[in-house]
């Protein structure tokens, strides 16, 4: 078909997308994942169909000026939601909070003693409530790429300090399935970065790699040291990846297109995290499962001279 | 856990009647005579009645938000020495900063630990 009469076709997906979109700004206060996939997608399909136009040149001018008129209004409407997005979540947490302090109230007994089995069911109820605390900051952390707003708040620290906090919250979840987490603390390795957001990344992963391990299965973490890197591998025992898994998986929304019941924003958060600290993630395969890399850049490793002929995870 | 008797006239602010609770339930347990406000101009007024030791606020407030109920309190002689942890939703920068530049003493984020508050509570009241 030649160009010429693609583009009414092209103009006319342009109109719809935009009348979609609108429509669903104002569903966003009903559905916020639901929209931000469709609007993932909307937005998409406008870049697509703007491309097109463009490349009539002067013979469309009037037509491609409506339509950038229209590209603000859209990129307004995508502020719009973003905020909507980490208003929503801001507000999401006093309810959380409720629940997870009258939880603690109950546990510590400040009520009554309580039977082992009560005691247990209400560590599940705790621990499911801040599996949702932490899906509210992926959301919150993905508004704020998205906005351009994430600022940062990088400081030196040690990196074993942050590892062992984030295994040991990861505890009870390996625990109720059985799961060994091996990890050897690193010694006298330094990193500059968010710490928050480096520990939401690494609990991220860690929460990936017991999901996707079997019952009973295995989980490491371990600390690799290049001249430049600190290499934190997280490795699971749910069986390796297939090549198409691998490249897409940290795509934002890649669960959600393949059907999974899981708002999916974990990895890509994982990735956005690393990529901010000017690191990287990386997946690859181990024997029967899958490890995950962030590497980040190094401040200082105590050991750097003696250690810099032999490193090891390149 | 025992109980113990921390002894501190504590003002608590929060439009969440939830929290509220969770909060003055806390801290009566250990012995403070808590002070409940549901919004920030009560709290402004307790604050200038009832001579709290200690103010815990939450920062999205209806009618004056925490920020404001804190700079309030500073600049006023009367109120200046309470001393004040904010509640907040968010750990981002720009919101703790702006709860130290009113003049708060500490900040806890949402959901925070009733243990840990307290916790909180007897490192600001102790401190100089």
């Amino acid at each position: 078909m030649p160009n010429s009469r693609r583009l009414p076709l092209l103009l006319a997906l342009l109109f719809l997308a935009l009348i979609a979109k609108a429509l669903l700004v104002d569903e966003s206060l009903q559905a916020v994942q639901g929209t931000n996939l469709a609007m993932g997608g909307l937005g998409l399909l406008t870049v697509v169909a703007m491309a097109a136009v463009g490349r009539h040149g002067n013979q469309v001018d009037a037509k491609s000026h409506a339509a950038e008129t229209e590209n603000t209004r859209l990129r307004e409407h995508d502020q719009l939601k973003d905020r909507f997005l980490a208003s929503a979540a801001h507000d999401l947490k006093t309810p959380l909070t409720a629940i997870v302090g009258y939880a603690e109230l109950l546990v510590d007994g400040s009520v009554g003693d309580l039977q082992p089995e009560q005691k247990q069911f209400l560590h599940v109820m705790d621990r499911n409530a801040r599996r949702l605390e932490s899906m509210l900051d992926d959301l919150v952390l993905m508004a704020r790429i998205d906005t351009g707003t994430l600022r940062l708040e990088n400081a030196s620290f040690d990196l074993a300090d942050l590892l062992i906090e984030s295994v040991e919250k990861a505890l009870p979840s390996a625990d109720d399935k059985g799961l060994s987490i091996t990890f050897v603390p690193p010694e006298g390795v330094e990193v500059a970065a968010d710490r928050r957001r480096m520990g939401q990344a690494i609990a991220n992963l860690l929460a990936r790699a017991i999901t996707r391990s079997p019952s009973n299965g295995q989980v490491e973490l371990r600390v690799d040291v290049t001249l430049s890197q600190a290499l934190i591998g997280i490795t699971d025992s749910g069986g390796e990846l297939p090549p198409e898994e691998q490249r897409q998986l940290f795509d934002r929304y890649y669960w959600s297109a393949r059907g999974a019941a899981a708002i999916g924003l974990a990895l890509s958060i994982v990735r956005d995290i690393a990529e901010a600290h000017e690191g990287a993630a990386l997946v690859s395969n181990t024997q029967g499962g899958s490890t995950i890399t962030l590497a980040l850049p190094l401040v200082s490793h105590r050991n750097q001279l003696a250690r810099s002929g032999a490193h090891h995870g390149e | 856990m025992a109980n113990d008797d921390l002894n501190l006239r504590v003002l608590a602010a929060d439009d969440d009647p939830d929290i509220l609770d969770l909060i003055s339930y806390r801290l009566e347990r250990s012995g403070c005579v808590v002070l409940r406000a549901s919004d920030g101009e009560q709290a402004l007024e307790l604050a200038n009645t009832q001579h709290p030791d200690l103010a815990v606020l939450d920062v999205m407030m209806p009618k004056i938000d925490g920020y404001e109920v804190t700079r309030r309190l500073r600049a006023n002689p009367a109120t200046a020495g309470i001393k004040v942890i904010l509640l907040t939703a968010s750990a981002q920068e720009p919101d703790v900063v702006k709860g130290f530049e009113a003049g708060a003493d500490d900040y806890m984020t949402k959901p925070f630990s009733p243990q840990e508050l307290r916790l909180r509570l007897v490192a600001v009241a102790n401190r100089r």
